[in-house]
């Protein structure tokens, strides 16, 4: 299901063709024509005109080294890798080399969402995902599997019954492999957080070894792991409502730590959020908050708290408890 | 072939045996006591994060690989690092509104970038930072190069194509 070599060549050479600027009419229509015939010439039509757009979306700076790096393409095998830096790679099996070439993935994502965007994909396998705010994912649907590649941000996976094609959701740190239907991954500074909300789901970190299965633990509804390439948390139990309200724009929260609660949601604020955490402890905040909306979400949050909200000069929000 | 615990204890015992070594073999590499020691926990940090590795009979030649390999990538993301803060601030006045955070991501991206282009034939490569990064028609790249038309749009699907690999390593 995911586009062959001689389709993803026949898209570039689509994509060369009216990437030109004067497009005759007929060129488009033949294009079009090719995307109509399957999904996989649409799918890997699409794919290049991203790139187009991810190279656009470079900065003033970015495009100034690239043009320097690129037009004196250094003697030295140090600045270029080369054949014997991927052999090391590949020796320890991915690794600080694959590192770069996850930025690369992570930027010609195929759904990316900004701060305080949510977006969802209706997948050919008839699965959904909704991806959260500041999110970068990719889909690759194979006739032996269905990965998703979650490179930054959080989705919830409502996953479409394939018993013949198991369904994962994969990090740095870990996968997460569906066993029923709806799980979320977060990927978080300290690990993937993967949270169970029906069914059950297969968590392994990277470093063990998948073909053994090792390290790998078995999630039950209602369940919540956090996983770092090494191992697996102690499941803890969570409200399943409340873990996949945001899912409908909703943060809910329940006696929780108030610098937890706006960490939250900061996520998804444009204008950055700023608190000092040692102010704040003590303070706890429960209640349903408008995620769509974070400064009214904040307002509502200091409202039901000894918290105050001041707009700064530069468009921040600084929170602090009220005198 | 080792897994998990065993893996780990090979790991030790390999720690045990060959670090001051290691230490320093780094040392007399990049000159520096101090790195030296953190090159040799980061060697080995990689080593038990990859718990699937076959060790090598010949266990210095391989832990002075992999520190090799470290040692490089670390001055290659630093060369980057700097360049980039260069470009960065011929744009704009105060540097420090930079944060350690952005210009981390801004280099291992570009890097990742550098990676895939200088791995492009040299023609193809040339038209398409034309194209691409310096925003040149198909034309004006042409002319620069002095190829035809229809050669930049080859190598652009040449490129497109690469670009499609790295973005989609499994299609």
């Amino acid at each position: 299901m995911a586009p062959a070599p001689d389709v993803v060549r026949q898209a570039a050479e689509w994509a060369a063709l009216l990437d030109g600027g004067t497009v005759a009419p007929d060129q488009l229509a033949a294009c079009e024509a090719w995307c109509r015939e399957s999904p996989m010439h649409r799918l890997a039509f699409e794919r290049m005109q991203a790139l187009d757009a991810r190279f656009d979306g470079l900065t003033g700076a970015d495009r100034q080294l690239l043009r320097r790096l690129t037009d004196i393409k250094p003697k030295s095998r140090l600045l270029r890798g080369g054949g014997a830096l991927v052999a090391a790679a590949i020796l320890v099996g991915g690794g600080w080399l694959a590192t770069h070439l996850q930025a690369v993935r992570e930027h010609f994502a195929d759904y990316q969402t900004e701060r305080g965007e949510q977006r969802t994909v209706h997948l050919a396998d008839d699965s959904n995902l909704v991806v959260d705010t500041g999110s970068a994912a990719s889909a690759s649907l194979s006739g032996g599997e269905r990965r998703i590649s979650l490179f930054r941000g959080q989705v919830l996976a409502n996953v479409a019954r394939d018993a013949n094609r198991p369904f994962i959701v994969e990090t740095a740190d870990a996968t997460a492999t569906a066993l029923g239907t709806v799980f979320t991954v977060r990927v978080e500074a300290e690990g993937t957080r993967v949270t169970v909300l029906e069914s059950r789901v297969k968590v392994c970190p990277r470093s063990g070894g998948r073909r053994t299965g090792e390290g790998c633990v078995e999630v039950d509804e209602g369940m919540q792991v956090v996983v770092s390439t090494h191992e697996v948390s102690p499941a803890r139990s969570v409200n399943v409502e409340q873990a996949g309200a945001w899912t409908k724009g909703w943060l809910e929260v329940d006696d929780q730590p108030a610098s937890e609660v706006l960490s939250e949601l900061s996520r998804y604020s444009a204008q950055p959020i700023r608190f000092d955490p040692a102010l704040l402890q003590g303070i706890h905040v429960t209640g349903s908050y408008p995620l769509g909306d974070p400064a009214r979400a904040l307002e509502a949050i200091a409202g039901s708290t000894r918290l105050r909200v001041d707009r700064q000069a530069d468009g921040s929000l600084a929170v602090a408890p009220r005198p | 072939v080792h897994y998990g615990v065993t893996h780990r204890q090979a790991l030790l015992s390999l720690y045990k045996e060959h670090h001051s070594w290691l230490h320093e073999w780094i040392r007399r590499k990049s000159g520096c006591t101090h790195r030296a020691a953190d090159f040799v926990q980061a060697t080995f940090c990689r080593l038990l994060e990859h718990g699937d590795i076959e060790l090598p009979q010949s266990p210095r030649s391989f832990l002075a690989t992999v520190a090799r390999r470290l040692l490089i990538d670390d001055i290659r993301r630093r060369e980057i690092e700097r360049a980039w803060v260069e470009c960065w601030s011929s744009g704009h006045d105060a540097v420090d509104t930079l944060s350690p955070e952005r210009i981390a991501e801004a280099a291992q991206l570009l890097h990742g970038l550098l990676q895939l282009l200088w791995e492009l034939p040299p023609p193809v490569r040339k038209a398409f930072v034309l194209r691409r990064i310096e925003g040149l028609s198909h034309d004006e790249t042409a002319a620069a190069l002095g190829v035809s038309v229809r050669s930049v749009k080859r190598y652009m699907a040449q490129a497109y194509e690469r670009c499609y690999a790295a973005a989609h390593p499994d299609r």
